[in-house]
């Protein structure tokens, strides 16, 4: 409980974005379409860019303060309540606090979340206000985005499972606004609404997960309470998996793994910073760190008695991995394809995880320790990359949307461009822009090189720590075989469908008009590509200083100097002494660097046009996939006409599957019932009124008007008096 | 005369009568002559004000009532917000220093004015945790509403209605009397059954006699079983005792009474006698709450009702059930309560899933809402079946969130009816486009009520989900899917009006062809204010729930001292 | 005190009913005096002889007889009041020889003062207008305004008066018999007393055919118990009443029979609605009120007084079981007639039919309780009669003020259809709100004072089933006795009551006015003010009941029972 003068201000950082929120819509309400708004303000943008500047400043303090060392520190109760013992008749007080905690894991998140929302932020300045289709609504853009921003580090920062859970939900929120951006379009709403429902349904495996968590550690969710050894010991661990087991739905949920993962790719409604926001960089993360939160509860529960759990992680993550990337081999669209693999990157860090907390339930510190560190190191590399992949190419398609722009409508400036149906998104479209676009093909090019992990870039290291720490648990635990097997094969499959994806884009002959005259021209844009090209490539020395390490035990772990690091690192990796690991590097380098992509080069490679070069560092890429694509007369048509191309186009038909049943059996029962509570349950009133109406009817009816029948009636009353009387006397 | 001078004299004449009664609490001290704050202030003055209103405005011209009705509509908001300065001064000890901190059968600012003396019945008032932010909800919601619906036609007689309205639920929740509590608690049906009656749609005059004589039934069956618990008391001596039948209506006594015996040996009446009389209280209050199966009247009610009507309804006029249920019935028959424990588990939770699945198949928008306040009144009984106390301070911080988000719902509802003509949704595309306000609105307290963090709803949720699972266990998962439910048909209906509908956007047909306008500046105002103690509540829960918490703990530890 | 007839203390004691009959002698003789005279047989001479000839201007008036009516009353009922309401008034019995005849006492006051209230608001209401309505093609409600209709009107309401006073201070059945005869005749010729309406003369036929064979009955049974005992004094019968034979009982029954129709029990009801529908609206009135009240004092009389097993022995009484069945199956009856009739006269007809039955089943109570296993048993019977007197007397205030606006709707042609009433709200906001003020008492909402009578007779009988079982004593619910359900039968038929009392406010307060009644209520001095009197009635009764209740109870006391 170190208290530091800058984690007091640290709960700023998600402050201040959420205040942003109502002031950004309250001044876009205000100032909307006048011209200072638009140009200097930029409907909100440069609002939002200050906030999320502050916010990363604070976060370098933070980081700066508590590189080595946790901090935590409560803001305030949020309520307390009491709990009663029906035995003793005993009442305790339970509290809910509010607080900050900071391990290197908050650090390495919190960093990731600010640096890119930061990044994100400079890029759609650039991207949505060039945009005429956004006019007069970024103000809404930029203050859900500065909410989201909120969310995420909230997130990051709360020391308690219950705010944890709380700015997790407001994300959620944003994302469903955000993703529902444009709103007048029928896709993109649906796609809104299946984001925020396929997530509430894991949210609310989530929270039934932390009441069970609640009432096992008697009324805390607190880390400081929750992840002490002896608290951990005291409960059965029994409960403990399945409440942990049940937040790991939730997680599954967020992070979109198999089966709840029908909602990102329909998520790519949304604008493309919002893709490279939520569906990239922070986000989907939220669903890992929750995972990689429970650490301290496998680690301290008796041994062995979690691993069932963590066996699951780790095979949904594989599942999830290959199942994405074969999905991924048949996308057209630019996004989707990066959307897949997304889900299949984070796969691999479930997977990661999954075998993490397996070492860490059975007892192996240092592998628990390597495989957590790797298993964060690629988030963290991941994040950059892929927030980078997104903005790439939602400059590509910002351009390609300009330029069909001006071709279609000869640059007059009516806004009906989006009503005939030219795809900007569609890879089939694009082609041969590496020379049009350098910036974005650079970017992409290391970004994509990251993902499969080409040696000594961005996402190798991580990912081969992740592969070999998933086949050592898969030596001591044989059901461990099924998620290493198919995170390896995942290796090759990724390898293939991002180098088609950049073929697809950068290399070969434009495929249409509107390709060949694409420019980078819009300003802003370039700024975050460059960064983060720069970020990925710099893996490499944070690989060196053993953040693997350093990120693998959150409160002891320790950074090295580079030059002290790095020799050990790729001893580490290249010459490994386990003759295993050093066979299974090898393995997995020759499927990732050598099979995927000249498979993709045999199918999509091609070189471009007379004239048109591209920077060196590509240059080669290209001229090699031309002549593998020339040598090779590899067809692949009898795939792309099989049956499995055809169930892969319809996404394995989870989402027919889940409209199905939402549409026929939720819906069809709810209208039975809607009849039934009117027809039944009121039905019962309603006959009671017209029984009693038809009964007055009848005793009316006795009323006959004569005195005769009066006297008759009276006299029957009089013998059923005497028959009462004598009864009784 | 010209008419000036009339609304002048009208304004100026019941100025008089409020400072008169102004003037006249004060000597309504009893020996340790504190100021009673609550009979004048909070109960009879706005019941005065109103009938003095309704008589004055009953003796004008159909014409000049139009008139009129622009002071008295003045005039009733701010007659309306002298109780809601008052019961806030209460809470912060401006007026004076009010100790919440109270022990079970202990009172704040508790009055004891003694009226029929031959039955026991005494004008006997006070405030606890119970009842103070359930009648600060009162007093907060009538302004609201006036301000909320302030272009309602009629005026003349609308406004003062809601004034009695408001008077008539916080005597429901002041009352420490049994008798006072039952006069209260038919009194509320009055107004209601006018204001359905009068500005309702065009079934209201089933609605409104479904709505009254639905919930007559119940409260005389209520009624039996509270004369029978009087004659089952024992005869006493005393100031509160009747002088010809020796028992008392006082709740304080009865539940001192009920108390000692619980807490001695022999049980207070034999315990299928509890249970019946357990029972008998409870059905008229389901009824209230209501709970299924007895909430056929609420959707008619709701739909039919103007919106005013509707959003005190919601608002407060259903907590009256769930309060009376935390109120009497626990506190004298603690056993029976154990007996009923899974039954009102099973109630709650049963009204919690169908009121969701319902939802899910309505297509009319304001059914819809009604149908998802049986659902999140089904909540409160999870909270009382849970038998602890984080779960009586979550029903009851229920009751509070869902007092100011359902108001909301109905607002919303009533001003897309007001300027769509319909209630269908699905009857349109893209309502964003003509009515931002609108939209945002309605998209804020449909995600209020689908229980968002940080919005009033959620923490009440959460607080019955954690006092429901180690009583219930895996039954959670039901409450769980609500959730998820919930959430679906909120977003359904969003996506089938806020949404969609390309670059044009499809107005209904109802409107043939003019252009939907946005809401009025009042309206926008009385959303605003509840969207704005939404978040409050939300966001710094504590406000409202220490009080609550204090009061759960004392009654656990008053009624079940000693565990069970 | 005892005194002998026409003794002076007789006159002191009796002087309110004094009033009354020298009041009756005064519109006996007043309207008629004239100018004629009186020729002293062979002379020129001319006595002035006041009786006939053409009337003076003064006593020709039409207003005279109701003007001298109305202040007869208003002094009787004046007088008792101040007499019975400090309470410390002494029974004073009247005895010719050995015989008890009348008695005096707080019981009889407050009935008197009933009887007399009603009639006196009623005969307010027919001060300005006899007969109630015009006729198609008939003359104009101020041509038949006349003085001679006047003063038959109120010397036959002055007449039941009497009679019902008789009834309330009889202590021989014998003379309370003759009583309610002389009462019940009366009221035959008040419901007939329409003569140009078909209906009114045949309502008034058919009451007296059915009324007559009723009391031939009750006679009847009179008779036999005269057979069985050998005297009707009531404390005689009182005494003497276990060690009766099954005669007894058969006379028990047959009188039962006859105070049922006076009290409109079901099945002897039938004659009322029609008699309800024919007679105007004030008449009407008294007969669901005073009349009512009569047969209730009968009932008491002859059940509670005379037919109770005495304290000693253990049981309950004999004819518990018949008017338990009786009085669920009145209460019944009548609140579902009413349910759907569509005539506001005979839907208060069958609701006066409810009232009866909720009277019935607080009795009932009082027979239930086993005597001797409760320690002062007086005490439940006392909290269930004086509960029946709270309920008769606030009765004479809403079911009469209900009566008394459809009397004024009468003015403006008749008030037979339910859409009479439409629009009432509009046309005369205050007269809307107080019909509806009356419909919500009838129905028993609180705070007004027909809740606090169902409430007070509900909690009766509950204490009654309860008895001395206190909570202490940890009771079960099958301790309770079965009459606990005749109280939840009775709020169940309130329930239902509401259905229909509701209907007349949602018609006065939705619906459009029909034509013809688009104009406002005619304006009737007289009437209106009998209503204003019984609103405030049924709301400060409801809101402040205690001294009434006070009474009730000092009322039921002077039964003493047990």
């Amino acid at each position: 409980m170190s208290e530091s003068a800058i984690i007091d201000y640290a709960v700023l950082i998600p402050l201040l974005p959420m205040l942003a929120f109502p002031v950004i819509l309250f001044l876009g309400k205000l100032f909307n379409g006048t011209p200072t708004w638009v140009k200097n303000a930029k409907e909100g943008g440069i609002i939002a860019l200050t906030v999320m500047g502050a916010s990363l400043v604070l976060t370098l303090l933070v980081i700066k303060e508590h590189m080595n060392h946790v901090g935590s520190a409560n803001i305030f109760t949020w309520f307390e309540s009491s709990w009663w013992n029906a035995e003793t008749g005993a009442i305790t007080t339970k509290v809910f606090g509010v607080g900050i905690h900071i391990d290197h894991l908050t650090v390495m998140l919190l960093f990731v979340a600010a640096f890119l929302c930061f990044m994100i932020n400079i890029f759609s300045i650039g991207y949505m206000n060039t945009d005429s289709i956004n006019d007069n609504r970024n103000h809404r853009f930029y203050a859900e985005f500065v909410l989201f921003c909120s969310g995420m580090l909230g997130m990051v920062l709360a020391d308690s499972f219950l705010w944890l859970f709380i700015f997790w939900e407001l994300m959620g929120l944003c994302s469903y606004l955000l993703i529902g951006f444009y709103w007048e379009r029928p896709s993109a709403s649906y796609a809104a609404k299946k984001a925020f429902l396929t997530t509430r349904v894991g949210d609310v495996f989530l929270i039934i997960g932390l009441v069970m968590l609640w009432n096992l550690f008697d009324g805390h969710l607190d880390y400081a309470y929750v992840f002490d050894k002896a608290n951990i010991a005291a409960v059965d661990s029994g409960d403990l998996q399945l409440a942990l087991g049940m937040m790991f739905i939730g997680a599954v949920g967020k992070s979109a793994q198999f089966p709840l993962h029908v909602w990102l790719p329909d998520a790519m409604e949304g604008p493309t910073p919002v893709s490279a926001l939520i569906h990239a960089a922070t986000m989907v993360n939220a669903g890992l760190y929750l995972v990689a939160r429970m650490f301290p509860f496998f680690s301290g529960a008796e041994l062995g008695s979690l691993s069932t759990l963590a066996i699951i992680i780790a095979c949904i993550g594989g599942i999830t991995a290959v199942m994405a990337a074969l999905i991924a081999f048949v996308q057209m669209d630019l996004k989707k394809v990066l959307a897949y693999s997304t889900m299949s990157q984070l796969a691999y860090i479930f997977t990661g995880l999954g075998s993490a907390l397996w070492f860490a339930n059975n007892g192996y510190e240092e592998l628990a320790a390597f495989a957590m560190g790797a298993s964060l190191f690629h988030l963290f590399n991941h994040a950059m990359a892929k927030g980078m992949l997104f903005m790439a190419s939602g400059s590509v398609i910002h351009e390609m949307h300009h330029a069909h722009h001006d071709i279609a409508h000869h640059g007059d400036d009516d806004h009906e461009h989006d009503d005939d149906n030219f795809d900007a998104q569609s890879m089939e479209n694009m082609g041969g822009l590496a020379s049009r676009m350098p910036i974005a093909a650079t970017a992409m090019f290391f970004g994509s090189m990251s993902i499969i992990g080409i040696p000594l870039i961005g996402g190798f290291w991580s990912k081969e720590g992740i592969i070999s720490s998933a086949w050592q648990v898969a030596l001591k635990e044989p059901i461990f075989l099924l998620p290493a097997m198919l995170i390896l094969i995942g290796a090759g499959m990724t390898g293939f469908y991002m180098s088609r994806m950049w073929l697809m884009t950068f290399a070969g002959k434009p495929k249409t008009e509107v390709a060949k005259n694409v420019h980078e021209q819009t300003a802003w844009i370039p700024i975050p590509l460059v960064i983060l090209t720069f970020m990925t490539l710099s893996a490499f020395i944070l690989a060196g200083m053993h953040a693997g390490n350093w990120l693998g035990n959150f409160e002891t772990g320790h950074y090295s100097s580079f030059l002290g690091g790095v020799g050990s690192e790729l001893k580490h990796v290249f010459l490994n002494d386990d003759p295993f690991l050093l066979v299974l590097t090898y393995i997995a380098i020759g499927l990732s660097l050598i099979l995927g992509p000249s498979f993709a080069m045999a199918l999509y490679g091609g070189s471009l046009d007379k004239g048109q070069k591209a920077k060196p560092w590509m240059q080669w890429a290209i001229n090699l996939s031309d002549k593998v694509n020339s040598s090779s007369k590899f067809d692949n048509s009898a795939w792309a006409n099989s049956s499995l191309a055809e169930a892969l186009h319809k996404r394995l038909y989870f989402d027919d599957l889940y409209d199905a049943a939402m549409l026929k059996i939720v819906v069809g029962f709810a209208n039975i019932s809607a009849i039934f509570d009117t027809k039944v349950i009121d039905g019962v009133i309603k006959t009671i009124e017209t029984t009693s109406q038809e009964a007055s009817r009848r005793v009316r009816s006795l009323t006959t008007g004569s005195a005769r029948d009066y006297i008759m009636m009276a006299a029957l009353g009089t013998l059923v008096i005497f028959m009462l009387l004598w009864g009784v006397a | 005369m010209d008419i000036k001078n009339k609304e002048f004299m009208l304004i100026g004449g019941l100025l008089v009568v409020v400072a008169g009664l102004m003037a006249f609490f004060p000597s309504l001290n009893d020996s340790n002559s504190t100021v009673d704050w609550i009979s004048i202030p909070l109960v009879g003055f706005p019941i005065v004000i109103s009938v003095i209103l309704l008589a004055f405005a009953s003796q004008e011209t159909r014409s000049r009532k139009d008139i009129i009705a622009v002071p008295i509509r003045l005039f009733t908001l701010c007659a309306s917000l002298i109780p809601l300065a008052i019961s806030t001064a209460l809470f912060f000890d401006w007026l004076i220093l009010v100790d919440w901190n109270l022990a079970y059968n202990d009172y704040a600012l508790e009055k004891e004015y003694l009226w029929i003396e031959s039955i026991g019945v005494s004008w006997h008032v006070g405030l606890d945790g119970l009842s103070f932010p359930m009648v600060w909800l009162t007093t907060f919601l009538v302004p609201v509403t006036i301000i909320a619906t302030w272009n309602e036609k009629d005026g003349a007689t609308y406004y003062p209605l809601l004034l009695m309205m408001g008077g008539a639920l916080i005597g429901v929740f002041v009352a420490l009397d049994l008798f006072l509590f039952y006069i209260f608690w038919e009194l509320t049906l009055i107004p209601m059954f006018f204001l359905i009656l009068k500005w309702g749609g065009k079934d209201r005059r089933y609605a409104a006699q479904k709505f009254f004589i639905y919930t007559f039934c119940a409260s005389v069956i209520m009624l039996l079983g509270l004369i029978t618990l009087y004659f089952l008391q024992p005869e006493g001596s005393g100031s509160q005792y009747g002088t010809v039948t020796g028992r008392t209506f006082d709740m304080t006594v009865l539940f001192s009474n009920a108390t000692a015996f619980n807490m001695g040996d022999n049980v207070f009446l034999g315990k299928d006698m509890q249970n019946v009389l357990f029972a008998m209280l409870m059905l008229g209050f389901l009824v209230k709450l209501p709970a299924v199966p007895f909430h056929t009247w609420l959707p008619d009610a709701h739909v039919q009702a103007p919106t005013g009507g509707s959003m005190l309804l919601a608002g407060v006029m259903l907590k009256m059930g769930a309060y009376g249920m935390l109120r009497i019935p626990i506190a004298i028959f603690p056993d029976a309560l154990l007996y009923y424990q899974d039954v009102i588990m099973a109630i709650g939770l049963i009204s919690l899933v169908w009121g969701a699945v319902v939802c899910l198949g309505q297509t009319n928008l304001k059914k819809m809402v009604a149908y998802s306040s049986v659902s999140h009144m089904g909540v409160i009984l999870l909270g009382i079946a849970s038998m602890q106390p984080i779960g009586y301070a979550a029903a009851l911080f229920m009751m509070f969130a869902h007092g100011i988000i359902s108001p909301m719902l109905f607002a919303v509802c009533g001003a897309f009816k007001h300027h769509y003509h319909s209630m269908e949704i699905g009857s349109m595309r893209g309502m964003a486009r003509w009515s931002p306000y609108l939209s945002v609105y309605m998209m804020f307290a449909w995600m209020a009520s689908l229980g968002l963090p940080l919005l009033a709803g959620f923490v009440a949720e959460l607080m019955v989900l954690l006092a429901y699972w180690p009583t219930y266990g895996w039954w959670i998962l039901l409450p769980g899917f609500v959730l998820a439910i919930t959430a679906a048909y909120y977003l359904w209906s969003m996506q089938r009006t806020i949404f969609e509908g390309g670059d044009e956007g499809q107005p209904p047909e109802s409107l043939n062809g003019e252009t939907p306008p946005d809401i009025t500046l009042s309206e926008n105002i009385g959303m605003l204010i509840l969207a704005i103690f939404t978040v409050i509540f939300g966001v710094f829960p504590f406000i409202a729930l220490g009080m609550m918490d204090q009061w759960a703990v004392a009654l656990f530890e008053g009624v079940f001292n000693g565990g069970i | 005190m005892n005194t002998e007839v026409f003794s002076t203390e007789f006159w002191r004691a009796f002087a309110p009913e004094m009033v009354l009959v020298v009041g009756l002698i005064a519109v006996f003789i007043l309207p008629n005096l004239g100018n004629s005279k009186f020729r002293i047989p062979l002379t020129k001479v001319q006595v002035p002889w006041f009786f006939g000839g053409r009337r003076f201007k003064l006593t020709g008036s039409p207003a005279l007889p109701g003007m001298l009516g109305t202040a007869t009353l208003f002094v009787a009922v004046g007088m008792m009041v101040i007499e019975v309401i400090d309470g410390k008034m002494e029974t004073t019995t009247v005895t010719s020889g050995d015989i008890v005849l009348l008695q005096i006492d707080a019981f009889s006051r407050f009935f008197e003062i009933i009887f007399l209230a009603a009639i006196l608001l009623a005969s307010m209401a027919s001060l300005d207008r006899v007969p109630a309505h015009t006729f198609e093609g008939k003359k104009t409600l101020e041509e038949m305004y006349d003085n001679r209709r006047q003063a038959d009107l109120y010397i036959l309401m002055l007449t039941t008066a009497l009679g019902m006073c008789m009834v309330a201070l009889a202590q021989d059945l014998f003379v309370l018999f003759v009583g309610l005869e002389l009462a019940s005749l009366a009221t035959y010729v008040l419901v007939a007393f329409h003569k140009e309406s078909k209906a009114g003369a045949e309502a008034g036929v058919k009451y007296f055919i059915v009324g007559s064979v009723a009391s031939g009955v009750g006679l009847y049974g009179l008779s036999l118990l005269y057979l069985e005992f050998g005297s009707l004094q009531l404390s005689t019968l009182s005494a003497s009443w276990s060690d009766g034979s099954i005669l007894a009982t058969i006379a028990l029954g047959l009188v039962l029979v006859g105070f049922g129709f006076k009290v409109s029990a079901a099945p002897f009801h039938f004659a009322a609605p029609d008699a309800y529908a024919g007679a105007n609206s004030p008449v009407a009135g008294i007969l669901a009120t005073a009349s009512k009240a009569m047969g209730m004092i009968g009932l008491i009389r002859v059940l509670l007084v005379v037919a109770l097993p005495d304290t000693q022995t253990d049981g309950s009484a004999v004819w518990l079981y018949a008017l338990a069945t009786l009085s669920v199956v009145t209460m019944t009856w009548g609140n579902l007639a009413a349910l759907g009739s569509t005539n506001p006269k005979r839907m208060l007809a069958y609701s006066s039919v409810a009232h009866a039955g909720y009277m019935m089943a607080a009795l009932t109570a009082v027979g239930a309780w086993h005597w001797g296993h409760v320690e002062a048993p007086a005490d439940y019977a006392e909290a269930i009669v004086a509960a029946i007197l709270f309920h008769l007397f606030v009765l004479v205030a809403f079911k009469l003020g209900a009566f008394l606006v459809l009397g004024l709707l009468e003015m403006e042609g008749g008030a037979s259809r339910l859409s009479a009433l439409s629009g009432l709200a509009r046309r005369d906001p205050l007269i809307g709100t107080a019909m509806f003020i009356f419909m919500l008492a009838l129905a028993g909402v609180p705070p007004l004072a027909g809740f606090m009578s169902k409430f007070l007779i509900v909690a009766a009988i509950v204490s009654a089933s309860i008895g001395d079982q206190w909570m202490g004593g940890s009771i079960s619910f099958s301790d309770l006795h079965w009459i606990w359900w005749l109280a939840l039968a009775m709020f169940l038929n309130s329930a239902i009551s509401v259905f229909y009392y509701l209907r007349i406010g949602v018609i006065m307060f939705l619906e459009v006015p029909e034509e013809g009644r688009r104009k406002p209520l005619p304006y009737g001095a007289s009437i209106r003010m009998a209503i204003w009197i019984c609103l405030v009635a049924t709301v400060v009764l409801g809101l402040s009941s205690d001294t009434l209740i006070e009474m009730c109870y000092r009322a039921a006391e002077s039964l003493n029972l047990a």
